[in-house]
């Protein structure tokens, strides 16, 4: 399927580009590109699902080891293989998509930037009477806008329980705005299922002293060296 | 002197379904004895202890639902406790927190919420689980891997 589509893809950049319109900036026909899905794939990241290991990830569920019971979030959607995973632990698992919400509530020009932040935290991470001793951010957090970001993080701090873990992915390439989402699937307890979804715009670019500013409210951050495109964080409340 | 004849209940027909048809909306409680398809609108709640419902692609439900076993094709805002299998099909949309034995939530389906996977009673098959990552290791011949180090770690 991703065969084909970027066989589109490149048959399309072989067209004739449009004559810019005036009033309209590069960004924003990116954004436009980006949102109606035809931003084409952007080099080095791989198109096809993959396997791949993730040190990050032993060291997420090591943490959670004698926690039995105690409640684990998927940012990243439902996902079948995360949630059998998870349950089979002993964990109670809750889900939800950041990234749906993010395109829920940000793109709506009518809204004050305020307002924004205060109806994503309304539909997303609005926990007022569970906390959690795991969070799988996987990549979504390098897709919120800046002040969508601090927001997200310090109410993430607030539903973590003392000594939790967050498991999260940024992309290592600090010179792409336009990178790949992924969905993220557990395979066994080091190994991870990486399938494109979706080119977006990523709104900054966050090289590791950035990572470590953004998490400076929690007790540890650490970095896992990987081969390919993506940089593991691991973070610990 | 007359006589009254007492009908026993008719006993619920085998493998039937009730059905709710998609230009339908219902507010209150629905207690079914046999299995239920609901393809319309709905609001309250629904009790189908030993049968299984099915939310239809046109199924709009706000309900707290309890069933032996749930597919939801359509939407629910509400909590779900299926005391067998739940099944989220990808076009659905589940919105409230699940309890089952088992849950099968194909690509694509929206969910929030959280989800407890309940054992299932004594005798049953118990439903199969992913192994441990230890386990896992060990049926690999895989003698212990070494602890994972940081590359780098930032302590506050």
């Amino acid at each position: 399927m991703w065969k084909d589509r970027i066989k589109s893809l490149l048959g399309s950049a072989a067209a004739p580009a449009p004559a810019p319109e005036l009033g309209v900036s590069a960004q924003d026909r990116t954004n436009e590109a980006v949102q109606a899905g035809a931003a084409p794939w952007p080099r080095g990241f791989p198109s096809e699902e993959l396997s791949r290991p993730s040190r990050c990830l032993e060291h997420f569920l090591a943490a959670l080891e004698g926690r039995r019971g105690s409640g684990v979030l998927d940012l990243g959607g439902a996902s079948q293989a995360n949630i059998t995973y998870i349950t089979a632990l002993g964990h109670r698992m809750s889900s939800e998509s950041v990234l749906h919400a993010l395109d829920t509530v940000w793109h709506d020009d009518g809204l004050s930037e305020a307002r924004k932040i205060e109806d994503f935290l309304e539909q997303t991470l609005n926990y007022q009477y569970s906390t959690f001793a795991g969070v799988l951010i996987w990549d979504t957090l390098q897709f919120l806008p800046p002040p969508l970001l601090q927001a997200a993080i310090l109410r993430l701090h607030d539903i973590l329980e003392q000594d939790a873990v967050m498991l999260a992915y940024f992309h290592a390439d600090e010179k792409q705005t336009l990178v790949p989402a992924y969905s993220y699937r557990i395979l066994d307890g080091h190994t991870i299922a990486v399938n494109p979804k979706a080119v977006r715009q990523r709104p900054q670019s966050l090289n590791s002293r950035a990572i470590e500013n953004l998490f400076q409210n929690f007790k540890t951050v650490k970095f896992f060296l990987t081969k390919d495109h993506l940089r593991e964080v691991l973070i610990v409340r | 002197m007359s006589t009254m004849t007492v009908r026993e209940p008719e006993p619920a027909r085998q493998n039937a379904t009730a059905t709710i048809g998609k230009s339908v909306l219902i507010k209150g409680t629905i207690i079914s004895r046999e299995d239920l398809y609901l393809d319309g609108e709905f609001e309250g709640g629904v009790e189908l202890q030993e049968h299984r419902l099915t939310i239809g692609p046109n199924g709009r439900v706000q309900a707290n639902i309890k069933a032996r076993e749930i597919v939801v094709i359509g939407t629910i805002h509400g909590n779900v406790e299926a005391t067998e299998k739940i099944e989220v099909r990808k076009e659905a949309k589940l919105v409230g927190d699940i309890r089952t034995a088992r849950i099968v939530i194909e690509d694509g389906a929206y969910f929030k919420g959280s989800i407890d996977i309940v054992k299932q009673d004594v005798g049953k098959p118990a439903p199969q689980q992913a192994p441990r990552p230890q386990a896992m290791a060990a049926a690999a011949g895989a003698g212990p891997s070494p602890a994972p180090t940081p590359v780098t770690e930032t302590k506050r």
